[in-house]
């Protein structure tokens, strides 16, 4: 089934003749397909399921690095001013986690799922936290 | 991850290639400004430049809101910026020496054009601010998915097999994106860190919910807190308040002076040291009551984490760098933008044969950015040395020029063939690179041929200038050379 699909048929035709890039499909093809086979279903329960990788890597992800900036001003033991400089130093590299997360868990639910979920619960902690005095 | 990589790297990829283009020539900003204004020699003190330059404000602008003076890092002048609802950006420019009492060139944005539209596109506030926050945000996702992809990262530091297929490019996106890793991690990521009050404001939401002048002052403790009291005022004489300033920075130099409502009685001169002298961004700031120009607060930097804040701004904008370092800022700013544009151009690669119209498009839009982009940059200088010097709008036309210049490449570039396309672009950008500085000698009178007298400005420039004509050259001709299907049948019957 996979090898039939449309989108990729193109990249089977130019990467046969390079191993190097056999290698690199084959990959892909795990991620896209071969891992996925839980919700490869049809054509468009694979794009479903992509574009859900991709709301986890972008909006996902801007959340995530939202939740920890705030969960981390709150909680970092510093002055307001520069709990809230370095929480946002460190959530930046939230953003970067989250997208390789996104597309490298092994099903889309399992990659939406745990960028929520911790952004749920680093955004409740904040809240929890409460405003410093 | 090879998806996120490819399809990350693509959608911004045209963005980031101008993001990372201008950010590059910006590494050499002052010299450009100095280029583009070649009737300042850069002479005498700065200090007293910015005292000429305050003596010239008080007389022709006494009304503006601000004053904004930068003394310039590498040479000697010192130019202002100040509000002027007539012009059509809203503020104007004028660059000041140590010697002359009015403004001593022609007004231009200079190397400053390409130092904001590297952050604000030229866009209205904050869109340009979050478009490119959020290209440097995917290009870090970019950079890392491909660091995981790769599998022999320390190999294809040597392989390059110049084939002028698939895997050529390939090999030189590898090589331009290995060679300088370290380099392109770390201007991705500090690029996005200066903006954050824009793009993720919500660690200082969280402290200080909406009180953002709070906040502002908590952070920038060496900024002004009043505005204009609305009394008239005259403003103190600058040269005392400038000597106290050095007395305190310890033998550093002046960076910045603004002065915030200078005809009112409640202004206020903020000095600030300049970038040039530390890694880390405006370390330290002075405050003065305009009125009778005491100090009214001194602020040094030392927060462990702000002073981290600082120090990760100021290696992103190089200001400390000594002349080696900008070199090697400005080569591996070069390799990230041949990163971007092998990237691009593997993507079609890829694909190819290929009819459908992502293929058509994006080949089109490769042209129009990876050519027409240098050759925009190009035509802003062009238009530096052809607009008359007595123009008061010419700093303003030679921002449209730059505009208009990438429209129309970009719109030759979707009418016509890729491939023609791409060795006449190329052509113009060597002919507007190569024939620049002769027409820049008889219109300036200075040139490569007077570093014998010490111009070394004009030397290092012109050299630039002719080393991209010859880079455009070669891709000219490779351009027109056969390739494609041609070169395949030629082996195949050199083969047979």
């Amino acid at each position: 089934m996979p090898h039939s699909d449309p989108l990729y048929s193109h990249h089977q035709k130019n990467i046969a003749n390079h191993s190097q890039l056999r290698l690199v499909h084959s990959v892909m093809n795990g991620i896209v397909h071969g891992r996925d086979r839980r919700q490869t279903g049809g054509r468009w329960q694979r794009i479903v399921a992509l574009c859900a990788r991709i709301a986890a890597a972008s909006v996902g992800g801007y959340g995530l690095a939202a939740a920890s900036a705030a969960f981390l001003a709150r909680a970092l033991p510093m002055s307001r001013v520069e709990a809230a400089t370095a929480a946002t130093l460190i959530a930046f590299l939230a953003m970067p986690a989250a997208a390789v997360w996104a597309f490298a868990a092994s099903t889309a639910p399992r990659a939406l799922g745990g960028v929520v979920m911790m952004t749920v619960v680093l955004g409740a902690a904040a809240w929890l936290l409460g405003p410093r005095p | 991850m090879t998806g996120l990589h490819t399809w990350s790297g693509l959608v911004i990829g045209w963005l980031l290639f101008a993001i990372t283009l201008t950010g590059t020539a910006a590494v050499f900003s002052s010299e450009i400004s100095a280029w583009m204004q070649p009737e300042v020699a850069g002479r005498g003190e700065p200090r007293q430049a910015i005292e000429k330059a305050v003596a010239w404000l008080r007389q022709t602008q006494p009304h503006a809101r601000g004053w904004f003076l930068a003394a310039d890092e590498r040479i000697a002048t010192v130019h202002a910026l100040y509000e002027d609802r007539t012009a059509p950006r809203g503020y104007r420019t004028a660059s000041f020496d140590a010697i002359t009492d009015t403004p001593v060139a022609r007004p231009t944005m200079g190397g400053q054009f390409f130092y904001r539209f590297h952050f604000e596109l030229m866009l209205p506030n904050p869109w340009g601010r979050i478009l490119t926050s959020a290209a440097a945000m995917v290009m870090l996702i970019a950079i890392v998915s491909g660091i995981i992809i790769h599998k022999r990262i320390f190999a294809d530091f040597f392989t390059l097999r110049p084939t002028g297929g698939q895997r050529g490019w390939l090999d030189a996106h590898n090589v331009f994106g290995v060679l300088a890793l370290p380099f392109h991690l770390m201007i991705t990521f500090t690029g996005i860190v200066p903006l954050f009050k824009t793009t993720l404001p919500w660690g200082i939401v969280a402290n200080y919910g909406a009180d953002n002048a709070t906040a502002l002052a908590e952070f920038y403790p060496g900024l002004p807190r009043r505005g204009p009291s609305g009394t008239p005022g005259t403003l103190a004489d600058i040269g005392p308040m400038l000597a106290e300033a050095e007395r305190y920075f310890g033998g550093g130099r002046i960076g910045r002076v603004n002065i915030a409502a200078p005809g009112d009685a409640a202004s206020i001169v903020t000095i600030m040291r300049n970038d040039g002298d530390q890694l880390a961004y405006m370390a330290q700031a002075l405050r003065f009551d305009g009125m009778t120009g005491k100090l009214i607060g001194a602020h040094t930097e030392d927060r462990p984490a702000r002073k981290t804040f600082d120090v990760l701004y100021g290696l992103h904008i190089a200001r400390f760098a000594p002349d080696v370092s900008r070199w090697l800022y400005f080569v591996c700013g070069l390799a990230l933008a041949g990163v971007i544009a092998t990237g691009l151009n593997l993507w079609l690669k890829a694909r190819e044969p290929n009819k459908g119209f992502g293929h058509w498009l994006v080949a089109r839009l490769n042209v129009g950015t990876v050519v027409g982009l240098p050759i925009a940059m190009l035509g802003f200088l062009w238009a530096n040395r052809l607009l008359p010097a007595t123009y008061l709008e010419r700093s303003a036309a030679e921002v449209s020029i730059f505009f208009w210049i990438w429209a129309a490449c970009s719109l030759y570039a979707l009418l016509r063939a890729p491939r023609r396309a791409w060795g006449e672009l190329a052509i113009v950008a060597a002919l507007a690179a190569g024939l620049l500085p002769f027409v820049s000698l008889a219109l300036t009178g200075r040139g490569l041929w007077h570093a014998m007298d010490g111009d070394r400005l004009f030397l290092g420039f012109d050299l630039v200038l002719f080393a991209l004509a010859a880079l455009a050259a070669v891709i000219a001709r490779k351009a027109f050379a056969t390739s494609g299907p041609i070169r395949l049948a030629r082996k195949q019957e050199a083969a047979a």
